[in-house]
């Protein structure tokens, strides 16, 4: 292991062969492709939000963020993140603790059924939760008023309380997911040793485990505070009619209602950069937290971690977990799927209300549906190809020329990873709204260059993953061989990657699928996605069309999912 | 005919000076190693000779031809220079089979077909390792992979080869099957062989010449195994050919006397190559085996500290004047003789000392 | 009065293909309070697996352990007493230091358990940190330090709460061979202080050899034999025990009437006093390369030729070839003979052992991977 690194991190030069090779040209076309696509956008956001002109303006900026409608927003994305992140920690820690530590069967079955939040966007459960809890049409509230004659409902989702219900359902997989890896990594002498010592299960816990595994959990919980913070779909669904905003949803507005005018830009600019700065707040704390860390934890041997007998509290446990599943994973799915069938929402669940209408409609008369469907295709499988070739490009840079300006490569690569979808979408706006003499807004590469950028910081991490397994070694073997730089390129290092490319090519078409955030900004008449289609139509009131036509994307993504998972198997050499 | 010529080279990174004005001849048909402690500069000389690496001064040349110079603006690409190279990780492709592997180099320099598959072949059967052509390196083992590896080399060169570390990563039994097939290889081929390790006892079995490289990236000493072992240039090369004894004399015209931290005790008897040109302090060095104890009153007196039974040998940690030194003996030999005892008064015997300044 | 006592203790457990594999078969041993006791083995024959049994981290398909005059696990009565409440110490092969801790608090961990006092953790931390040539570091974290302080570390930790058993496996494998010799002595001298009880679990010969008072030599699951370091290299039971503790000639024989001879030579008599009620047939000899004699004198002793000479740097290695046979001579750098030549062996301590099957090879590799 030590000989890898070193090596790894040596100083070397490396083959360079004429001044001005290859290796150089790729690094500056890396640079001008990130400069455009992301470092503009974010530059573009601060000048237009604290200059006119070319005088410095306060106004707009304090004018924007004193008005009170736009502090209660700031105030509700605050707290809606923080319980988020608490509740989704708690839950996600809890779970993962079980799964990775415990003797509680069908462990397998669980793990898996977990990470299904993972796949679907959050606001097809706010959706789903409204059917079912929405305080005067919700099915569940219709129900209890009935039978006991109430006339207010059980519960209300359309309150801060719902959002945080449904956020914490989607994003607790992401501490649950870093926990459960570390622990499984964990070398587990490091608590054995602790019960020689004469700790007792819990003293362990307490006193090691939870120590050692805080990283994966601060890694985690940021990841759900930044979502969480940046978050469109369910505060859009589920705030509107209560008139909750949080900071995403109040910028959309401020856009909206002011027709695309470049004062509304303005303000919403403004409101973006707070965001921003809510959110590098919140990674410098992680930074803060993680700093006093010496954690080296891996294993070498691959011994088992001595599981923790759960006796009596096995079944009681086991039924908390598979009924939360259900209330989770498996509710909202059904009512989405049922919901679609209906003839009209409101009616009861029973089978003679159901029907075939509503798919025929979306999938064969409404033109709107299938542009979407058409146009988040395209605009997945190509900002998935451009980026994973973009980010091999710059994972290459990196890892393998090492020139002097690699550090700012990768802050730039990995900045969109930090800015929220709808701050991303407005500084693609100012950028490609005519400013530099190209006006790209209202068609389909406006959002594509948004998704570019966007999801570069993935590619680039899954690309330099895949680029680090390339030990050096293997080209230079090529090398001897008697294959030019470009040769052992093309015969070693590429098809060693190609794999990872390809699941790294699925990471991104994925989410673009059914992406919201950034294009519900973005979109013009005829340049719909797949996202904004479906949350259009629920805004207008087609509840059980657009049911229908989250189903079909609910299709899409498991047909998706299930490839990857079959590609990833398949997985040669490495 | 001198295969590989290296003039005063220097690699240099920054500040940082890794080989310092090193020179070197490679003869034809030799198998060489250079031996050092780890980071003394012994792998950047190879990736320097094998145009991985830049020089910053001085030349290299193989078969009279300058590869490297920074001076005549020369920097010959790796894949030009026609050397086959075992790494130290193997570097065995993980996406092709066996004998795509080894067929690789002969694709890149445009092989017939045919004669490129008869070539594989031989390769793969010279390392023994016929039956394993269509596996991947993924289901092959440590000392398989590096055997892979080794022909894929023959095959990329049949004049130059060079190993780096090749079997350090391998357990002690594998190891020396290892370093036997090389030696064999080398004699029924007629490669030339630079072999990099920093396993001095590997070294001294498999090489016919030998370089001890310093720290510093210096040669200290070039010659035969035996050479070198009998006679180290100096006392750091000694230590790092095994495990040492040293204990401090004073040299008084041709009279020694051994410097105890209590006493002292002179050295009689002893047959020593010492030099009028040697200063006035001087150290004893002695290799564990060869110092006996004895049970008589003569020659310098110790006590035996601790003794180890070790099973084929015993350890012994004597005091000598107030110096604690190891001695090892067969224990066949210790059986017959009497093992010693904790605490026990002996006598030593210096069988094959060596003189150095201090 | 023993100190730990394992009774017909056995281990099975299923492995991913289904099948069942007994990893420790019917083990009893008595270990005397105040001894250094090794168990020694090849990767996979089951000696940190009973090594764990006895710590309490695996529980036993069979059988019964005592620590003094407590019992432990006993099978048949469902008894179990988990880890925490054994009282012993225990040294790991990865060091198990906690990186979050430093070395004070590290040492401090198990009398922090025992809700010591505060002045009564301070001194016996700073006595065990003594001990082990800690003191200075008391504030460095884990990762500061080189491999062998994280060792001292989990030393210092282990004998803080002053064990009477001391459990270490294979503490040593992790360093390099000069630190791994001088940490044995190290250990050695700790416990003539504290006069602990050690078993100490290993795969390195000369480690169990120089450090052990007795000890044991296991293989597929099974003890093959135990005794006085001594006894176990100059009697070993079997092929694999002599093989085990150092290098090893097995030249194939064949016994016919009252002499042995190489298989597949011609019918030269090998000097060796057959061992009584032997039967004839094929069987092996087996030597040390050191004690065998060579010499170029004619009628010298068994003839053979050599085939290759190979410098090392305690000795001279000869290759030399009996038949279809080659086996390993070292004698001293003034030995020098040409490589083709004729020489004469002398074995000076050979010893006549059973064939081995093949298929005991092929499942200690298998062990070696599960």
């Amino acid at each position: 292991m030590k000989y890898f690194l070193t090596h790894l991190f040596k100083r070397e030069r490396t083959m360079g062969d004429r001044k001005f090779g290859l290796d150089q040209g790729l690094f500056l076309l890396s640079l001008v492709i990130l400069v455009v696509t992301v470092l503009l956008p974010v530059l573009m956001i601060v000048i237009r939000t604290f200059f006119k002109g070319t005088q410095l303006d306060w106004h707009l900026f304090t004018q924007v963020i004193m008005a009170p409608e736009n502090l209660s927003s700031i105030i509700n994305t605050v707290r809606i993140a923080f319980f988020v992140t608490l509740f989704g920690t708690i839950l996600g820690l809890f779970y993962a603790w079980l799964i990775g530590r415990s003797d509680i069967p069908l462990k397998g079955v669980m793990k898996a059924l977990f990470t299904i939040p993972y796949m679907f966007p959050p606001f097809f459960g706010a959706m789903a939760w409204s059917l079912m809890l929405a305080p005067r049409s919700g099915y569940v509230n219709k129900l209890f008023m009935q039978i006991t004659g109430s006339t207010s409902p059980l519960l209300n989702i359309n309150t801060i309380g719902g959002i945080v219900f449904v956020e914490t359902c989607y994003y607790f997989p992401f501490v649950f997911l870093q926990v459960v890896s570390a622990l499984e990594r964990m070398d587990p002498t490091l608590e054995e040793s602790a019960r020689i010592a004469g700790a007792g299960q819990w003293y362990v816990i307490r006193k090691i485990t939870l120590p050692l595994v805080l990283p994966a959990i601060a890694a985690g919980a940021m990841l759900i505070l930044i979502s969480s913070l940046s978050h469109f779909g369910v505060p859009a669904i589920l705030g509107f009619s209560n008139n909750i905003f949080t900071l995403p949803t109040k910028i959309y507005q401020l856009i909206n209602r002011s027709a695309g005018s470049f004062q509304g830009i303005r303000e919403g600019a403004a409101l973006s950069i707070l965001l921003v700065v809510v959110v590098v707040a919140a990674l410098y704390l992680q930074r803060l937290v993680l700093k006093t860390g010496h954690y080296d934890i891996i294993k070498g041997k691959s011994m088992r971690p001595m599981l923790i007998k759960l006796r009596g509290a096995k079944i009681p446990l086991l039924t908390i977990s598979l009924l939360s599943l259900v209330v989770i994973v498996v509710v909202p799915l059904f009512m989405i799927l049922i919901v679609g069938f209906l003839k009209a929402y409101g009616l009861p669940l029973s089978l003679k209300n159901l029907t075939l209408r509503n798919y025929q409609y979306i999938l064969g008369q409404s033109k709107m549906v299938r542009d979407s469907i058409v146009n988040s295709l395209f605009l997945s499988v190509s900002s998935g190809v451009i980026t994973m070739f973009l980010g091999v490009m710059i994972a290459y840079v990196v890892i393998k020329v090492r020139p002097k300006g690699k550090g700012f490569l990768e802050i730039l690569s990995l900045l969109p990873y930090s800015i929220p979808g709808i701050v991303l979408a407005i500084g693609v706006i100012l950028v490609w709204s005519g400013a530099f003499k190209v006006n790209l807004y209202n068609t389909i590469w406006i959002i594509l260059i948004a998704y570019i950028a966007r999801y570069v910081s993935f590619a680039m991490k899954s690309a330099s993953a895949s680029l680090e397994q390339v030990h050096y070694s293997l080209e230079e073997a090529a090398r001897s061989c008697g294959a030019t730089h470009l040769q052992s390129l093309r015969d070693i290092t590429l098809p060693l990657i190609r794999p990872g490319m390809i699941a790294g090519f699925f990471l991104i078409f994925l989410p673009a699928m059914r992406e919201l955030t950034t294009s519900v900004l973005l979109y013009g008449p005829f340049t719909r996605t797949l996202g904004v289609a479906i949350y259009a139509i629920n805004s207008e009131g087609n509840t059980v069309q657009a049911s229908a036509l989250a189903t079909v994307a609910i299709a899409i993504i498991v047909v998706g999912n299930l490839a990857l998972r079959f590609i990833t198997k398949d997985r040669k050499g490495l | 005919m001198a295969i590989v010529a290296m003039k005063d080279i220097t690699v240099q990174y920054g500040k940082n000076i890794v080989i310092d004005s090193l020179s070197l001849e490679v003869e034809q048909g030799e198998t060489l190693a250079i031996v050092g402690p780890s980071s003394c500069g012994k792998t950047t000389l190879m990736r320097a000779l094998c145009g991985f690496i830049k020089i910053s001064k001085g030349t290299i040349s193989i078969k009279n031809t300058i590869v490297s110079s920074p001076a005549a603006r020369v920097m010959v690409p790796p894949e030009d220079r026609r050397i086959g190279v075992v790494f130290q990780d193997y570097a065995v492709w993980p996406h092709l089979t066996v004998i795509e592997n080894i067929l690789y180099p002969l694709k890149k320099r445009r092989v017939e077909k045919n004669e490129a598959r008869e070539r594989a072949y031989a390769a793969l059967a010279q390392v023994k390792m016929s039956d394993f052509a269509q596996r991947l390196p993924s289901q092959l083992s440590g000392g398989q992979q590096q055997r892979v590896a080794l022909a894929r080399a023959l095959v990329s060169s049949s004049e130059l080869i060079v190993l780096d570390e090749p079997i350090t990563n391998l357990d002690a039994k594998l190891r020396e099957e290892m370093a036997y097939e090389i030696r064999n290889l080398q004699q029924t081929m007629g490669v030339t062989i630079i072999y990099i390790t920093h396993d001095q006892e590997t070294a001294m079995t498999i090489s016919d010449r030998m370089i001890i490289m310093d720290k510093q990236g210096r040669i200290r000493q070039l010659g035969k195994p035996e050479e070198i072992w009998n006679h180290p240039a100096d006392r750091d090369v000694y230590t790092f050919l095994g495990v040492s004894n040293f204990l401090p004399l004073e040299r008084d015209g041709r009279n020694l006397t051994l410097i105890g931290k209590h006493n002292r005790q002179g050295l009689q008897g002893l047959s020593v190559p010492i030099s009028d040109a040697m200063g006035n302090n001087l150290l004893l060095a002695s290799r564990p085996m060869d110092i006996r104890l004895e049970n008589d009153r003569e020659g310098i007196q110790a006590v035996v500290k601790r003794v180890t039974y070790l099973g084929n040998q015993f350890d012994y940690i004597v005091e000598v004047g107030g110096h604690e030194i190891r001695v090892q003996e067969d224990s066949l030999e210790a059986f017959r003789r009497g093992v010693p005892v904790e605490g026990e008064n002996r006598s030593i015997r210096f069988l094959n000392p060596a003189i150095y300044e201090e | 009065m023993s100190q730990i006592l394992l009774k017909n203790v056995t281990k099975e457990f299923g492995t991913r293909s289904g099948q069942n594999v007994i990893a420790v078969d019917n083990f009893n041993l008595t270990v005397r309070e105040g001894e250094c006791f090794s168990f020694l083995g090849p990767s996979g024959c089951g000696k940190t697996t009973t090594l764990r049994m006895i710590a309490g981290f695996e529980d036993l398909s069979h059988g019964e352990i005592w620590l003094g005059d407590k019992p432990v696990s006993i099978k048949a009565k469902n008894l179990y007493v988990p880890p925490e409440e054994r009282g012993l110490g225990m040294v790991f092969q990865s060091f198990a230091v906690w990186p979050h801790l430093n070395v004070f608090e590290n040492v401090a961990f198990p009398l922090r358990v025992m809700k010591k006092s505060r002045d009564e953790i301070k001194s016996r931390v700073r006595t065990a940190l003594e001990h082990t040539d800690l003191l200075s570091a008391e504030k460095a974290f884990p990762s500061d330090l080189s491999g062998g302080q994280q060792q001292r570390i989990a030393l210092a930790r282990a004998i803080v709460t002053n064990p009477r058993v001391m459990l270490l496996d294979e503490p040593l494998s992790n360093l390099d061979p000069k630190l791994r010799e001088s940490m044995r002595f190290e250990i050695k001298e700790l416990q003539k202080k504290f006069n602990f009880t050690i078993i100490f679990v290993t795969h390195d010969q000369a480690e169990a050899m120089a450090l052990s008072d007795r000890m044991l030599v296991m293989d597929l699951g099974r003890i093959i034999q135990i005794g006085k370091p001594s006894e176990l290299y100059q009697n070993p039971e079997n092929k694999f025990v002599y093989g085990f503790l150092g290098l090893s000639n097995f030249l194939k024989v064949v016994k016919e009437n009252d002499f042995i001879y190489a298989k597949g030579e011609n019918k030269t008599p090998i000097p060796y006093s057959l061992p009584e009620g032997l039967q004839d047939g094929e069987g092996l000899l087996a030597s040390r390369p050191n004690e065998i004699e060579i010499s170029n004198k004619e009628g010298g002793g068994y003839p053979a030729v050599i085939e290759k000479r190979l410098y090392m740097t305690f000795c001279i290695e000869y290759q030399v070839r009996i038949g279809s046979q080659v086996i390993r001579v070292h004698t001293s750098h003034s030995n020098v003979f040409k490589e083709g030549s004729r020489c004469f062996l002398t074995f000076k301590n050979p010893r006549w052992y059973e064939k081995e099957s093949e298929a005991l090879e092929k499942e200690r590799t298998e062990r070696q991977v599960i």
